[in-house]
């Protein structure tokens, strides 16, 4: 008899716990309503693991944006492939505007560039707005006897197959940034040994051990090392010099214009994003621009903020992409 | 155990000769340094050599030494096979209905039809199990789990 | 001496109750978050980084490096308990530990391994303290081809752990770095094995296989018998005997010298300090055999480097903002993040902050001791709980614990297949840990190899012709001789055993 009692019982008792249960994890779902966008948690997608650059980028974004929009955008890191698992991830998930990408130029322009087999062209993502650059430095050993680019690249032109150079990665901002330089200075590029390393802080290390001769990075990857001396930098690539290493010239002030490729972040959405996500994020982010607080954190990780509408950014992407081409080609990294 | 031993060498000497094939169809050298095909068809061909001579060893096996079957206990081969077929479902049923659900029906199985548990009991216990692996999981680390496509939760 | 008086700032910094609170509650997580399987440092720090970007920076760096330390321990707790290793790191202390919980004697592995983390990772802090700014150039001088020999170094130990059959062995360790090529390949861009699946593109992650091969595999086994009684359920006491310290006393010596060189040099992380310094036990051992069996000077040997090698990795971290490994770059993220920019100038234009956090570094060690030491029962009767409850449970916990990695699906289901891969692997008589070894160290070999041969324009010689790779080499080469040359004269002994008894 007891037995039969629990049997009658328990079923009910089951479902009504399981329903409670349910309920308490389900997300409601969003109202779809364009001017209560965000009605809940945005994910940031990043592609790359904690801790880099593109990360923190994304983090400030995320902590900024989700103060003023009152909602919740939690950064998920989607690392492999170079940025392709976390692109991949995003361009497959719905575009209401709730899966984000924090966008960086090796997956952006330089990556499709390189692969053509890739599993997504470069302008399927949305591009919403661009949120910073990363200048990069060309440098040196510390103690090395080269005291500016010139001398450099003469002795390399001189004799191409003696030197070698190290880039962070195979076809990143390193590496089309160094074959800029060499093909202004008529070098060819593909006669330098191209050594490639795993991240920037090696490729630093390595230069600054006398392992490679020289090397180009971003500036946050750079600048410690300078300031102690370890390694020297001789150029940077924006149009006006650095903040924080106001000794180094310029690539123009140095004499090879050319050199001018810069590393960028921005915020991208799945293909066929709805207007309305396009321009609360479009907005969003322009005016975190105008926080001083923001900006400044931004310049702390070596990343200054630059902002470029998503029009604007889409043309110069373009052009980025062909430039990177045609590198990609000559250097025969194109697969 | 010598037939276990035999099958296992030719199912390494089969997948090593596939792995050694398609390295070969990789670059091997990109210049002066080996290319993303070198390391993989060596190695590869050592395993192939290396898992023949596991073969003949394994051929050459006394049957007698150490009746060791391979399978001891024949009851424990039905616990296996619905522990290992419960956790392809489970991952299966995450992609589904989610994380929540899962856990809790995978637990709920695996404990009446391997613990052999009556079902109150584990009715009781997978329910607080599933609640608090989603509230250290999903509340307190905030990580995102999976989301199912039928019930995303 | 300016050190003790830089120290003693320190300790002001850190022994405020801020701090002291923060460090305790980055030890206790870290802690927590290390024993769920699958999970360590890198999970521990990436998960808790939001939460310390509210806290002043030299409060979230304790906080954070805490957590390090905490989760490294926890890694261990689940290595030992339940053969699943927290991290790569923990590997070498499964192998020993989980064959001592097995034998009851879980209370002295969980407490050895504390106590033997405790001391050489304050021996590590007092070198990164009166060493660093020297050892900073010693790390610089690594470049690819001393990578090369190091990774090859590591490599050798395949041959140690192979167990009862070396060519059984060599077959594993040779499948981890077949399995290590999976993916895109790093050098030259082509993806390799993956079909087009852009998941494979990104390789296979080792906590998925380490989860799988280990844990999942290991209840699988467990399986076969009614599933009671898998641990021997009397509990031997809690804490390591008077002759368990007398067996470690050189492990703990050795382990915390060379954990902390190892662990200093850029791009080794605390998981090649790991093995090397069980394999150095091994060696040195007189009862070689009895490691991978329940040896305590595993576990001492194993537990010790890795946090030796937390100290260690500090010191590129600290000196020369490079983190040596992938949980320290995350640290160097949130330092970044709260403004602090490491390098050779952090030591003098931010003082307070370094000599707190290594001031810190001392307490969350201490912290550590007595926050688990006293839990030591606590976990060890854990395992009390019913076989047929726990392991549902302790499934579930690998599903969570192979997805949260790089939050990839797939890596579930690598990890259910290598369940089910180590389950014959284990019949068979294969050992596990030179695949997941090979796994970790091969692709740094094959990347150190091709880089080095690009530098040198495919000059073999390279390798030789520098000291400090040469060197290396050499040693590799001794160590495989070394661990061929005890097997040899193992079988002879057995041989000899036999003989002996048979002519009763």
């Amino acid at each position: 008899m007891r037995k039969k009692a629990g049997l009658i019982l328990f079923p009910k008792f089951f479902y009504f716990l399981l329903t409670v249960f349910l309920l308490v994890s389900l997300e409601l779902p969003p109202s779809g309503l364009a001017q209560e966008y965000p009605t809940k948690t945005i994910q940031l997608i990043v592609p790359f693991p904690p801790g880099g650059s593109t990360d923190l980028t994304g983090r400030f974004v995320a902590t900024y944006l989700s103060k003023k929009w009152g909602q919740t955008i939690s950064v998920v890191n989607k690392p492999g492939a170079g940025g392709t698992t976390g692109v991949m991830f995003a361009l497959r998930s719905k575009n209401d505007g709730y899966t984000m990408l924090m966008d960086v130029i090796s997956a952006g322009t330089l990556n499709p560039a390189i692969e053509g087999k890739l599993p997504y062209k470069w302008d399927e993502p949305t591009l919403v707005a661009r949120t910073n650059i990363s200048p990069l430095v060309f440098f040196v050993k510390g103690d090395s006897h080269w005291r500016n680019l010139r001398e450099v690249l003469e002795d390399v032109k001189k004799d191409p197959e003696k030197f070698t150079y190290g880039t962070s990665g195979l076809g990143g901002p390193s590496t089309f940034s160094i074959a800029q330089l060499l093909e202004a200075a008529g070098i060819d590029p593909t006669k330098v040994a191209r050594v490639v390393l795993q991240g920037g802080a090696p490729t630093v290390t390595n230069v600054a051990g006398g392992h490679v001769d020289f090397a180009s990075q971003n500036l946050s990857e750079v600048i410690s090392m300078i300031q102690a001396k370890k390694i020297k930098g001789l150029a940077v690539t924006t149009p006006q010099r650095v903040k924080q290493l106001p000794d180094i010239p310029t690539s123009k002030e140095a004499g090879y214009p050319a050199y001018k490729l810069v590393g960028w972040n921005g915020i991208a959405g799945p293909a066929n994003l709805p207007d309305y996500v396009i321009k609360k994020w479009d907005q969003g982010i322009r005016e975190i621009m105008n926080d001083p607080a923001f900006v400044e954190d931004m310049e702390r990780i070596g990343a200054p903020v630059s902002y470029m509408g998503p029009k604007d950014w889409k043309a110069v992407l373009e052009e980025e992409y062909k430039s990177a081409m045609k590198f990609a080609e000559k250097l025969g990294l194109r697969k | 155990m010598k037939r276990a031993n035999i099958i296992g060498a030719l199912i390494i000497l089969l997948f090593s000769v596939l792995f050694t094939v398609e390295a070969k169809k990789m670059p091997l050298f990109e210049g002066a340094s080996p290319g993303p095909g070198f390391i993989p068809f060596w190695i590869g061909g050592l395993v192939m050599i290396l898992s023949f001579g596991l073969l003949l060893q394994s051929l050459r096996m006394d049957p007698q030494k150490g009746k060791v079957p391979f399978m001891e206990k024949k009851h424990g081969l039905k616990d296996i096979v619905y522990i290992t077929l419960s956790l392809f479902a489970y991952c299966g049923l995450i992609l589904l209905v989610g994380y929540p659900i899962s856990t809790f029906l995978f637990l709920l199985f695996l404990m009446k039809a391997v613990g052999k548990y009556s079902y109150k009991f584990s009715l009781g216990i997978s329910i607080m199990a599933t609640a608090a692996l989603q509230g250290i999981f999903n509340y307190w680390l905030e990580m995102a789990l999976p989301k199912g496509i039928l019930i995303p939760l | 001496m300016e050190v003790l008086q830089q120290l003693i700032l320190g300790f002001s910094v850190a022994l405020t109750p801020t701090n002291l609170f923060y460090c305790f509650v980055g030890v206790f997580i870290g802690t927590l978050i290390g024993v769920l399987p699958g999970f360590g440092p890198t999970a521990g720090i990436a998960i808790l980084i939001p939460v310390s970007l509210s806290l002043p920076p030299t409060t979230a760096l304790i906080m954070l490096a805490g957590i390090y330390y905490g989760s490294m321990y926890g890694g261990s707790t689940t290595a030992i308990l339940i053969n699943t290793p927290g991290e790569a790191a923990s590997i070498p202390t499964a192998l020993d530990g989980y064959k001592m919980a097995r034998q009851g004697r879980a209370g002295p592995a969980l407490g050895m391994a504390a106590i033997s983390s405790f001391i050489a990772g304050t021996f590590s802090i007092v070198g990164l303290m009166l060493l660093a700014p020297p050892l900073a150039s010693v790390a610089l001088a690594f470049g690819p081809p001393e990578y090369f020999s190091l990774m090859f170094l590591g490599l050798t130990m395949v041959a140690s752990l192979a167990g009862k059959s070396l060519i059984k062995g060599l077959l594993a360790g040779l499948f981890g770095i077949l399995l290590s090529t999976i993916g895109m390949d790093p050098i030259s861009g082509s993806e390799r094995f993956s079909y087009g699946n852009p998941d494979l593109l990104s390789g296979i992650d080792f906590i998925s296989v380490v989860v799988g091969l280990f844990a999942i595999s290991e209840i699988l086994i467990n399986a076969e018998e009614s599933m009671v009684g898998v641990y021997e359920t009397k509990l031997k006491g809690l804490f390591p005997t008077i002759q368990d310290w007398i067996d470690c006393k050189w492990a703990l010596v050795r382990s915390s010298i060379f954990g902390f060189l190892i662990g200093l040099l850029p791009g080794a992380s605390a998981s090649i300090a790991a093995f090397i310094c069980y394999d150095l036990e091994k060696k040195f051992s007189k009862h070689p055999e009895k490691f991978g069996e329940g040896a305590i000077e595993g576990v001492a040997a194993a537990e010790g480097a890795n946090n030796a090698a937390v100290g260690g990795g500090m010191v590129p971290l600290l000196t020369l903002g490079i983190p040596p490994s992938a949980p320290l770059a995350i640290l160097l993220g949130a330092l970044m993040i709260h403004g602090l920019r490491p390098g050779p100038l952090l030591f003098t234009q931010n003082p307070d902050f370094v000599w707190g956090l290594i001031a810190s570094m001392y307490i969350g060690n201490i912290m550590l001791l007595v926050l688990n030491l006293p839990l030591v029962g606590f976990w060890a009767s854990m395992i009390k709980i019913p076989y047929p409850i726990l392991a549902p449970i302790v499934l579930s916990l690998c599903v969570i614990g192979a997805y949260g990695a790089r939050n990839n699906m797939l890596d579930v289901w690598v990890a259910l297949i290598f369940g089910v891969i180590g389950f014959f692997m284990r019949k068979l008589d294969f050992p596990s840990a030179p695949v997941v070894l090979a796994l970790v160290l091969a692709p740094m070999v094959e990347n150190a190899l091709r880089q080095s041969l690009t530098i040198s324009r495919g000059n073999i010689l390279i390798f030789m012709m520098r000291p400090i790779s040469a060197v290396l080499l050499i040693l590799a080469a001794i160590s495989l001789f070394l661990s061929i040359y005890t097997r040899m004269k193992k079988s002879s002994k057995v041989q000899a055993l036999i003989e002996s008894s048979s002519t009763d």
